[in-house]
């Protein structure tokens, strides 16, 4: 561990030597009871990137990560780390052997043990050295506090203990259980800012789990969506918005407006208007228009049903025909209840799905 | 990316993992399931050995001691009496449980200590007072005789026995229905006045059903234990069921029928005992609330303030002033005539080697059951865990008599020794131990166990190094208490205890059976003492709640 310089007052940044080892999961299934929890999940994780896990609850995140971690067994599959294999046919390393450092949701820090005594639980007796162990914890800001109980630290604080007890064995690899979940609003915003950059540092392969799309977008350089037992679709942030896999990803990683619509050649014809598509072809189709693709205009064909002001930008519900759109706009309302106004397409060519 | 192929790293790390892994969950796993048959084996032991012992006699025999009519007198009897010490006690108890919570009963505070205090009383100590008070040579026959009184009224059998356990277990129904009352919504209470109800019809129409379930609770807990209470009922000569089993084990040749008779306490306890089951799933439907955030109003008790202070300071006087004033008197008085009290300190000494013992071995039985039942689950847990809260429905007599027979039949060599007395008290007081490490178990966070294994501590590890320092006031506490329920136990360590060992106990019962009342009083007051200290506990956090 080496010490370079101080970044900002919280975050020294002595650069713990981890190699970010690649994560490799194969057709994992797993069955509670009669329930199909997993049904074929695979998923890789490059080298120090970060993977998040985004699904509504149920849909199997939770349980594919403690997989990952050795705490769950799957019934089929095989999960490599590194290029080690843990599961498999007939290979089955159990979680003390895996290296795996994890941050569970609620942090569960041993309340027997100070912080200290926390941080260094996972280092062997050797390693277990004072010297280490504040270098870990200066590591997330939190040095000096070795001798306090994790009782009598904030939930942010707590936190961060989970993250330097979870590094400072040096594993190869960090699962995040809903990191932030346990953290009011004010504060979660901040901690995930500090948390983001020393993931970044560290050059750590993570993968967490999350059931808000603001936090996978910003945490995840990529996204893997979850439902039902199965990823849907794994993507970076970008593509993911700009090109959903189905209309249930559209609109569960943002505001989406799934219009009906019919499609002549490269454009369809919707409740607002003509709007030209991706994918090229004929018949009935479900378009995806993000309300900040759309523009409002005094004009006829639609009404404004209300007004919501969120401050940076306006969201209006508009109905044009027997459809209502949301159409968002960055400035401050200037339509009110029952205006009439003409709704247009100003975005690049749309996604569109097969009606049906 | 071919992950799955092996490279050497990964064969170096994951064979031997493999093998490692299957050594250490065949060591592990199977071990505390293991461990768990066990116990639920030495638990179900007595039991067992009495179906053995008594299926000797052929069907056709057991039938007929079990209908005969020394049997269905036994029945009527301990029936009669369980009743009557259950009745009395609720008659006690409830309103007793109101005025102390509830009302501006003068000196509200003391009276909500002191009147659960009787608990602290062993029914046999209790018994040994009343007799040394009121029994043939005792307290009151001496003062009166310059008179020329030489009768009293008869002190021994039912009336007796009655007396004493209702003064000694009423504290059974006042503690659960005080609880009860401290968790009614007052605003239940605010509703009915609202709606045109009076006090009293209140009280009766939303309060009482309110308090059914816990009444029912308490009143299952006295019955039970009249049923399997010994001291009272030998000391003051009342014919019960306890009684019958030790006197026939003791006077006569054909034992099988001593364990007939217990195993037909046992089911007449086991019947008890799923009555309470019932009541307690009914109690569900009552659920209360958590309780208002405001304080219960307190009712004024007007012009009878002080006669309820009066009955209050009677069965103070009655339950723990007399008994205590008994006891003292007869020690100054032993002192007097000389009575050696080094006695006393080898008999303090026996009971605490011998309560040490059964509450070390009784919590290492009890932790793999209890791990078992919180973190593996499932129906082997549950048949484990089920036989060991056996020991909760056989009275101490049977689980003794069953020993005693195994003991000299199967094992001599342990028979008569320290093991017999130690296994039965394991028997006895598994649920005990049980409920308290179950308890703390409950209250860790699987999560942090799980925290522990991805730090790479091993199942053993984790074990030693989490579960065990935080389960530690559980597992202390429940020895605490097996160990002071192991000094109080009369029946086991007087059947069982090697001969020549007499403990705290033993020495009560002996020296009251022969009258020689000085004897008795320090291993009394000795006993009481002990029995103070898990009161004090219990009535402080009542108190905490409060």
């Amino acid at each position: 561990m080496t010490v370079g310089t101080p970044v900002d007052d919280r975050y020294a940044r002595p650069v713990l030597r981890v190699d970010g080892g690649v994560i490799d999961v194969r057709g994992v299934e797993k069955r509670f009871g009669r329930q199909d929890v997993l049904r074929g999940v695979d998923l890789h994780v490059a080298p120090g990137t970060t993977v998040a896990l985004l699904g509504p609850s149920g849909c199997g995140k939770t349980t594919l990560l403690r997989t990952i971690a050795g705490l769950e067994r799957p019934d089929a599959g095989t999960i490599a780390v590194g290029g080690t294999a843990l599961v498999g046919p007939r290979v089955w390393v159990p979680p003390e052997r895996r290296r795996i450092g994890m941050v569970f949701q609620d942090w569960a820090l041993f309340p027997h043990l100070d912080v200290a005594g926390n941080v260094g639980y996972g280092l062997p007796r050797r390693e277990r050295t004072a010297a280490r162990i504040e270098a870990a914890l200066e590591l997330v800001g939190l040095g000096g506090l070795g001798r306090r109980a994790p009782g009598t630290l904030s939930g942010g604080q707590q936190q961060r203990v989970a993250l330097a007890r979870a590094l400072a064995p040096q594993p190869s690899v960090l699962l995040l259980d809903e990191p932030f979940s346990n953290l009011d609003t004010a504060l979660r915003v901040q901690v995930r800012t500090e948390v983001h950059r020393l993931l970044v540092e560290l050059g750590i392969t993570t993968v967490f789990v999350t059931h808000d799309q603001e936090e996978a977008f910003v945490l995840g350089d990529e996204v893997a969506v979850m439902s039902g037992g199965e990823i849907v679709q794994q993507a970076t942030p970008a593509e993911l918005y700009d090109a959903p896999a189905t209309p249930w990803v559209a609109e569960f990683v943002g505001g989406a407006n799934l219009v009906p619509g019919r499609a002549t050649g490269a454009v369809a014809d919707t409740p607002v208007g003509p709007v030209p598509v991706r994918h090229p072809g004929s018949g009935p189709v479900t378009v995806l228009l993000r309300p900040e693709q759309l523009r409002l205009r005094a004009g006829t064909g639609a009404v404004v049903e209300l007004v919501e002001f969120y401050g940076h930008d306006t969201v209006y519900l508009v109905r044009a025909a027997d459809t209502v759109v949301r159409v968002r706009t960055s400035a401050a309302p200037t339509f009110q209840r029952g205006d009439a106004v003409s709704v247009e397409y100003a975005g690049a060519p749309a996604v569109s799905y097969p009606a049906g | 990316m071919e992950t799955l192929t092996p490279d050497p790293r990964a064969v170096g790390r994951a064979g031997p993992a493999r093998l490692g892994q299957a050594l250490r969950s065949a060591r592990t796993v199977p071990l505390l399931g293991l461990s768990g048959v066990l116990v639920a084996a030495l638990a179900l032991l007595p039991l067992g050995y009495l179906l053995v012992r008594s299926s000797e006699l052929g069907l056709e025999r057991v039938l007929e001691v079990a209908t005969s009519a020394r049997t269905r007198g036994l029945l009527w009897r301990t029936g009669l009496l369980a009743v009557s010490v259950t009745a009395t006690s609720c008659a006690i108890a409830v309103p007793l449980a109101w005025i102390t919570v509830r009302t501006d009963l003068p000196l509200r505070r003391f009276w909500v200590v002191a009147t659960a205090l009787p608990l602290a009383i062993p029914t046999y100590v209790g018994s040994y007072a009343f007799i040394g008070a009121l029994g043939p040579r005792g307290i009151l026959q001496g003062w009166l005789e310059p008179f020329g009184v030489d009768a009293l009224p008869e002190i021994y059998g039912f009336r007796g026995a009655w007396l004493v356990l209702t003064l000694f277990t009423y504290p059974y129904v006042l503690l659960t229905v005080r609880a009860a009352i401290r968790r009614l919504d007052p605003s239940l209470e605010e509703a009915s006045r609202t709606l045109g109800r009076g006090r009293w019809s209140t009280f009766r129409r939303v309060v009482i059903p309110q308090l059914r379930p816990s009444i029912t609770a308490g009143s299952l807990l006295v019955a039970l234990y009249t049923l399997s209470d010994f001291g009272a009922v030998s000391m003051l000569r009342f014919d019960s069921f306890t009684r019958a089993i030790f006197v026939q084990y003791r006077a006569s040749l054909d034992r099988s029928m001593a364990a007939v008779l217990g195993l037909v306490l046992v089911a007449v306890t086991l019947v008890v005992l799923s009555g309470e089951g019932l009541a307690r799933r009914s109690a569900g439907y009552h659920r209360l609330h958590s309780g208002g955030a405001r304080p219960a109003p307190v009712t004024p008790l007007g012009r009878w303030r002080w006669p309820a202070f009066a009955l209050c300071s009677a069965l103070l006087l009655l339950s723990l002033v007399v008994p205590l004033a008994v006891i003292v008197t007869w020690l100054l008085r032993g002192l007097e005539a000389g009575e050696p009290l080094r006695l006393t300190t080898t008999l303090v000494g026996n009971s605490l080697r011998a309560s040490a013992a059964g509450a070390l071995a009784t919590v290492v039985a009890a932790w793999p059951v209890a791990v078992l039942s919180v973190r593996r689950g499932g129906w082997l847990a549950r048949l484990v865990e089920g036989a060991c809260w056996l020991g909760h429905s056989l009275p101490g007599v049977v689980v003794a008599l069953s020993l005693v027979f195994f003991g000299a039949r199967v094992v001599p060599d342990l028979y008569q020794t320290h093991w017999m007395l130690t296994l039965a008290y394991v028997v006895l007081f598994l649920p005990q131990a049980l409920g308290a490490i179950r308890t703390s178990l409950l209250q860790i966070n699987p999560r942090v166990e799980e925290a522990s294994r991805m730090l790479g501590a091993g199942t053993v590890a984790t074990m030693r190094r989490v579960v065990l320092p935080l389960a530690r006031p559980g597992v202390l506490a429940g020895g605490a208490l097996v160990f002071l329920t192991c000094m109080k136990e009369l029946p086991a360590t007087l059947l069982l205890a090697p001969t020549g060992y007499p403990t705290l106990a033993t020495q009560v019962w002996n020296a009251t059976s022969e009258a020689f009342f000085a004897r008795a009083a320090a291993p009394a007051l000795a006993l009481v003492l002990l029995s103070s200290l898990p009161m004090a506990l219990l009535v402080l956090r009542e108190r905490d709640r409060s």
